[in-house]
């Protein structure tokens, strides 16, 4: 019974961070790939609780908030993006200098 | 001592580097209150430094040692060695730089980012301390960048004139390519005696039996080369000299400092440092002989035809710096473990008398070019009239620098003539003679264009201000006497077994006067003397317009270095297509590393 829970827990995870990936790969616009970067570490956290049980929910809980945060900080960039180019496409960015 | 050397210790190393920290937070004070402030600070550091000498040039004293953990779990402490060798290198930097700060209370006055030029002087006295009295490579290592960044940022101190900031970026690249063969010769050196302490790796090496000194040497002998690479970048040896002359964009007291206290010392230093272990490769000597040799002459040449005054004296501090190598170069290994190291001191002697003396040309150039407003010698002339007083310091410094009698530079230049003749080395004698030739020559030209003559000014020139003119008479004292520290100086280079014998002044005088090195300096100024007197008169056949005109472009050197970097330039325009700033392209990027790290490690069996 334990053991089919940390595999469900893996495969789900696994199939988190592949559709992540995919959308980070794939994805031209900004907020597209926030979201992909958000789901590949929702991934990550899954596996962890997967391995970890009850004994890493404070870590987990710390992560959460941590890629809250991560998201919060990436969007606040796309809207200085979106202010100086008026444009989500990442191909517009190729340069460092706006 | 009334306090613990460690104490005293730990605020040297410690007291600059806060400075530069402190320094810039002042800014609301005003400039020129953190100009005061930074007399004190770097009147401190030098007073710290020179209450150790005691300690050490006492007879038979035991070297200052300290030890500050770094990273303990590997091993890597910050070891302090203080010998007559460190000691005398940490006062050099210290004193002269304090002077240099008090110069430039004056000089600097009403420049802008002024908070950012002290503490910058004063990171730079600091990691050129660190950088003698350190006893671990790994340590030489980080300061000797810490050098070199600081004299970057120094010599593009006026951010704004493009000039400077591409003359920075030219003596970054240029020493650059030392600091490489450096790090690779310290590696090496690590390979074969698995530590980095200099100490530890020159007692191993003499107390080898001939095996294990064999399999030793094998490490050694490609070390020694890389080490002399480093200097070369360092010290402005040919062919890495192009960035010298191009960093008198500089204000002139950051050419002082780095000509006579910091920067250029440094590759003399590791040089003699390091030459108690390299004496022993074969045609180490010789490299040096013939590398400082030929870079003194070529450099002399250059000085010779050069119109702008500080670029003058960027080439007779190569051309000093030819015979600061070439005399380390005459270090030798007598066979049976037994060596002589008298080129050691030598060198060292000649670096007391010419930091000395050639902070003191410079600082007089500064003073010149402040009243006057432009570099170029022939616009000057016929200064004696409206610049009495500095006309006397700089006429010492100029002696001293052509090394006539009794005069500093004569004294060092003497023994390094006598070293050669010692050992019978012709045609590396040949080399400094005609330098010492076309020294006498080029001194004569800078002096007499610049204070004889009649010039004609549309503006009035002033008198140098009462502060510089402390700084500069308390040099001159120093471009005078500093030779009568021999006794003392090689004392205490004895007792660490540096490679001399005590020197005592009264039998140092009447051997210096009655050898016949003596009677080759007397050829070489009297040639010096003709070969100015004829000056007009030789300047018209083809040979010497070839070299007026070579001269002037610096031998092609720049022009070589320039296409490299055009090249470069080239090749990394074609290698940016590499890098779209695709952001999917650069994830995949990153994704491709990890599973080629993940397929390695599962190799490694790691899963």
């Amino acid at each position: 019974m334990a053991i089919e829970i940390v595999q469900t827990n893996l495969l789900f995870g696994f199939i988190l961070l592949g559709m992540g990936l995919y959308c980070v790969l794939s994805k031209k616009n900004l907020i597209k790939m926030v979201i992909g970067l958000e789901i590949m570490s929702k991934g990550a956290i899954l596996a962890f609780v997967g391995f970890g049980g009850l004994s890493v929910q404070a870590y987990v809980v710390v992560a959460i908030a941590i890629e809250a945060i991560v998201a919060a900080v990436a969007l606040s960039i796309i809207v200085n993006v979106w202010k100086h180019t008026k444009s989500l496409d990442i191909t517009d960015m190729s340069r460092l200098r706006g | 001592m009334f306090i613990d050397n460690w104490l005293i210790i730990t605020l040297i190393v410690l007291l600059p580097f806060l400075s530069f920290g402190i320094i810039p937070l002042l800014k609301k004070m005003g400039d020129k209150s953190i100009a005061w402030i930074t007399v004190l600070l770097s009147g401190l550091v030098a007073l710290f430094v020179f209450l150790l000498i005691p300690d050490i040039y006492a007879t038979g004293a035991d070297p200052i040692t300290a030890q500050y953990n770094w990273v303990p779990t590997i091993g890597l402490t910050f070891d302090i060695h203080i010998d007559a060798l460190a000691i005398f290198m940490a006062a050099i930097a210290s004193g002269i730089g304090f002077l240099v700060v008090l110069y430039s209370t004056k000089y600097m006055e009403g420049e802008k980012g002024l908070p950012r030029y002290y503490a910058l002087i004063m990171l730079f006295i600091g990691a050129m301390i660190c950088l003698v009295i350190t006893d671990n490579l790994l340590i030489v290592y980080f300061f000797w960048e810490i050098v070199g960044l600081c004299s970057y940022a120094l010599i593009s101190f006026n951010v704004q004139d493009p000039s400077a900031a591409k003359a920075g970026i030219k003596a970054f690249v240029t020493t650059r390519i030392g600091d490489i063969g450096l790090i690779i010769g310290i590696f090496i050196l690590y390979l074969g005696f698995q530590t980095f302490s200099i100490q530890d790796i020159i007692t191993t090496l003499t107390n080898a039996d001939t095996v294990a000194f064999n399999d030793l040497m094998v490490y050694v002998a490609p070390a020694g080369f890389f080490f002399i690479l480093g200097a070369m970048g360092k010290s402005a040896q040919i062919p890495l000299h192009a960035w010298l002359p191009d960093a008198m964009e500089a204000p002139t007291t950051v050419s002082a400092l780095i000509h006579a206290a910091t920067m250029v010392n440094a590759g003399i230093y590791i040089l003699a440092r390091m030459a108690p272990v390299f004496v022993y490769v074969n045609g180490w000597p010789t490299t040096l002989l013939y590398l400082g040799g030929i870079t003194a002459l070529v450099a002399a040449i250059m000085a010779v035809v050069e119109p702008d005054l500080k670029r003058l004296l960027a080439y007779s501090t190569i051309s000093q710096l030819g015979y600061m190598v070439f005399a380390i170069g005459l270090v030798l290994n007598l066979g049976n473990g037994a060596v002589d190291l008298q080129g050691v001191f030598i060198s060292q002697y000649h670096l007391l008398n010419h930091s000395v003396f050639k902070a003191l040309l410079f600082l007089c150039a500064g003073a010149i070019i402040h009243s006057v407003g432009t570099r170029n010698m022939y616009e000057m002339r016929g200064l004696k009239k409206e610049m009495p007083k500095t006309r006397w310091l700089m006429l010492i410094g100029v002696l001293a620098l052509a090394g006539v009698p009794i005069f500093s530079g004569f004294w060092s230049k003497d023994m390094i003539f006598a070293g050669a003749l010692e050992h019978e080395l012709w045609i590396p004698l040949a080399l400094v003679v005609i330098t010492g030739v076309l020294t006498f020559a080029y001194s004569l030209r800078m002096y007499f264009l610049v204070f004889e003559g009649e010039g004609n000014r549309k503006h009035a020139v002033h008198e140098t201000p009462n502060v510089m003119l402390i700084v500069l008479a308390i040099l001159a004292v120093g471009a005078l006497a500093s030779w009568i520290l021999i006794q003392t100086f090689s004392m205490g280079f004895e007792v660490f077994g540096l490679g001399t014998h005590t020197h005592y002044l009264g039998d140092f005088v009447s051997e210096t006067f009655t050898s016949a090195a003596f009677g080759l300096t007397v050829l070489a100024l009297g040639l010096g003397f003709v070969l100015y007197w004829f000056r007009n008169s030789l300047k018209n056949n083809m040979i010497s317009q070839w070299i007026i005109k070579w001269g002037r472009t610096g031998f092609g050197f720049d022009r070589l270095y320039n296409n490299i970097a055009v090249g470069v330039k080239e090749v990394a325009l074609k290698l940016r297509r590499f890098q779209t700033g695709d952001a999917n392209l650069n994830f995949i990027g990153i994704v491709l590393l990890l599973i080629i790290v993940l397929i390695m490690l599962a190799y490694q069996g790691v899963f």
